[in-house]
């Protein structure tokens, strides 16, 4: 082999394995750049859980246009839940149209549920007069006295002071709970007094033994309103809350206390409570439910701690756009976003996602850009040429090089040959030889080979 | 429908020269061999009394054309032995190929055949010449 292509030789395989170099310094920052990916990954989710909300909202606007009472009455209730309906004067007009369900309890509820959410004063009257009507049916009671509650109008008070005898337990612990949403005073005592009796302990033993002879009444509602744990335990926990809300000790110790009970339902709805009450103290033992054995209490207990602005929820909530239940999706994407606004999601997460973009940037461009640095610093011909291949072919490195030494022996100030050879060669011709257009060429034949010479 | 044979004209039709295309070849054809600075240094001569080149040609469009002119056998070149002045790194020497000078020659006849056609038609036509 002559010397000269040994040399040639030597410059090829070590070309190769600078081209190498870049390949697997660059592998290696994408991987140092991955953390980049869960932020982009989060929008990512975030845009599709919006997507299914939209299709969703879709759903239940066509359902709005229903005329019936069924399907329209739960539409307008979930959009209200979801901030899509703010207008609720049409509700009234609506509801005084002849309604062939007008005796289906459940209708009856969800009308006096539909017209709490509308916060129009002029329901107050019509649900007056509903609760005037003393409907036969405990479960509608006690909704639309929840109904007069979250209307928050003061005439509600006289109206549901009566029914603080209702036969029905559930009716009277919901009155008390209207009682308080209108800031009643009188209300405390009814609410604790509602707590204590409707503790789930003792409404668990009793519905147990129901069927013998039991006076509980509370007991004897649970079965017969057809109530589940859930919905049990979420009038509890309302209670709790609104009990903490007037400022009353006795809430945030039973919610807090109720964290730790045997039913998941109750653990589940003290979380949520707890959140809504928005005290601090509740903090470590909704950490602590983030570990809970049941998936609703966890996901629960996630949503709570966003709302208190704990971003140890962060990783929950970012399962939780997965859910199955749509609300579930709903509200983590809400928590979430109220995180990211208050800074809990920005500042630590951006920043460090910005130092690993810079990080990774800088190293991509030190392993491709090695040949540049070489080739404004090097005396010795040799490496100059051989790390100056992994951007640009060898003859455009000859040639540059060459016109370098000729300006400098032109007696060009350093500065100005660097500046021409950096903005008017070597820039251009990596632009020119890494992202080639060939436009001129497109209408030649494919593949066409050529005779030359 | 049997395909026609192509003749040596069809291939020369199909081979679009840019301006730069053409200015390169013109620079390379009736020489031995050029390397990139010196193509460059011919197209970008400032001689007194002499047009210049409107816009002087950079590496980033010298060798993107170079390579152009190669895929379309235009142009053919070799590895150069001098290293010392290049810092190590071999030099490319092109040279015209037997089709870069007939599609040049081709051009440069039509441009010929244009020049005097518009010179006639500006004259108003024949005028007993």
């Amino acid at each position: 082999m002559k010397p000269e292509d040994r040399q040639h030789l030597k410059r090829f395989w070590l070309v190769k394995g600078l081209r190498l170099t870049h390949i697997i310094a660059s592998l290696v920052m994408i991987i140092i750049t991955a953390p980049i990916l869960p932020s982009q990954y989060t929008i990512i989710r975030e845009v599709e859980v919006q997507e299914q909300i939209n299709v969703f909202v879709d759903s239940l606007f066509k359902d709005l246009k229903s005329t019936d009472t069924r399907i329209w009455i739960p539409a307008v209730i979930t959009l209200g839940r979801l901030g899509y309906i703010k207008d609720f004067s049409f509700l009234a007009k609506r509801l005084n149209d002849s309604d062939p369900w007008v005796n289906d309890p459940w209708v009856r509820a969800n009308k006096a549920i539909a017209l709490g959410q509308s916060r129009d004063k002029r329901a107050v009257l019509v649900l007056l007069k509903y609760l005037n009507d003393n409907d036969s049916d405990p479960w509608v009671r006690a909704n639309i006295s929840l109904a007069l509650g979250q209307l928050g109008d003061k005439r509600a008070v006289l109206v549901l002071l009566k029914y603080l005898n209702d036969s029905d337990p559930w009716v009277r612990a919901n009155v008390a709970l209207a009682l308080g949403q209108l800031g009643d005073k009188r209300a405390v005592p009814l609410l604790v007094k509602a707590l204590k009796d409707n503790d789930p302990s003792l409404v668990r033993d009793n519905a147990a033994s129901v069927s013998g002879k039991s006076r509980n009444k509370i007991a004897v509602s649970l079965v017969r309103t057809d109530l589940n744990n859930n919905d049990f335990s979420l009038i509890w926990a309302n209670v709790s809350l609104m009990l903490g809300r007037l400022g009353h000790e006795t809430g945030i110790s039973f919610l807090l206390q109720s964290l730790s009970d045997s039913d998941p339902w109750v653990r589940a709805n003290a979380a949520l409570a707890l959140g809504q009450l928005g005290d601090k103290r509740a903090v470590p033992l909704l950490v602590k439910a983030l570990k809970d054995n049941d998936p609703l209490v966890q996901a629960r207990a996630a949503l709570a701690l966003g709302q208190l602005g704990d971003k140890r929820a962060v990783p929950l909530l970012l399962e939780l756009l997965h859910d199955q239940k749509l609300s579930n999706r709903f509200e983590a994407l809400r928590t979430l976003k109220k995180l990211d606004e208050s800074g809990q999601l920005t500042h630590p997460s951006k920043a460090i996602t910005a130092i690993f973009f810079i990080l990774g940037f800088l190293g991509i461009i030190i392993s491709g850009g090695i040949g540049l640095i070489f080739f404004l610093r090097v005396r010795s011909p040799y490496p100059l040429s051989y790390s100056g291949h992994i951007l640009l072919p060898e003859e455009t490195i000859a040639e540059l090089i060459a016109l370098k030494r000729r300006r400098q022996k032109q007696n060009i100030p350093k500065w100005k040959i660097y500046c021409e050879l950096i903005f008017f060669e070597i820039l251009p011709l990596l632009l020119a030889q890494h992202i080639q257009v060939r436009l001129q060429n497109l209408s030649l034949p494919p593949s066409k080979k050529r005779n030359i010479d | 429908m049997p395909r026609s044979k192509k003749t040596v004209d069809d291939e020369q039709d199909s081979v679009r020269l840019s301006a730069i295309d053409e200015d390169i070849l013109t620079v390379l054809l009736g020489r031995e061999q050029l390397y990139g600075l010196e193509i460059l240094d011919e197209l970008n001569l400032d001689l007194p009394n002499h047009p210049r080149r409107p816009i002087p040609l950079r590496f980033s469009s010298l060798y993107p054309a170079l390579n152009r002119l190669e895929l379309k056998g235009l142009v053919d070149w070799k590895w150069g032995d001098e290293m010392d002045e290049s810092g190590g790194a071999r030099r490319k020497y092109y040279k015209v190929t037997g089709l870069g000078a007939r599609t040049l020659l081709s051009v440069r006849e039509y441009r010929k055949a244009l020049v005097s056609r518009a010179n006639g038609g500006g004259l108003g036509g024949a005028v007993g010449a």
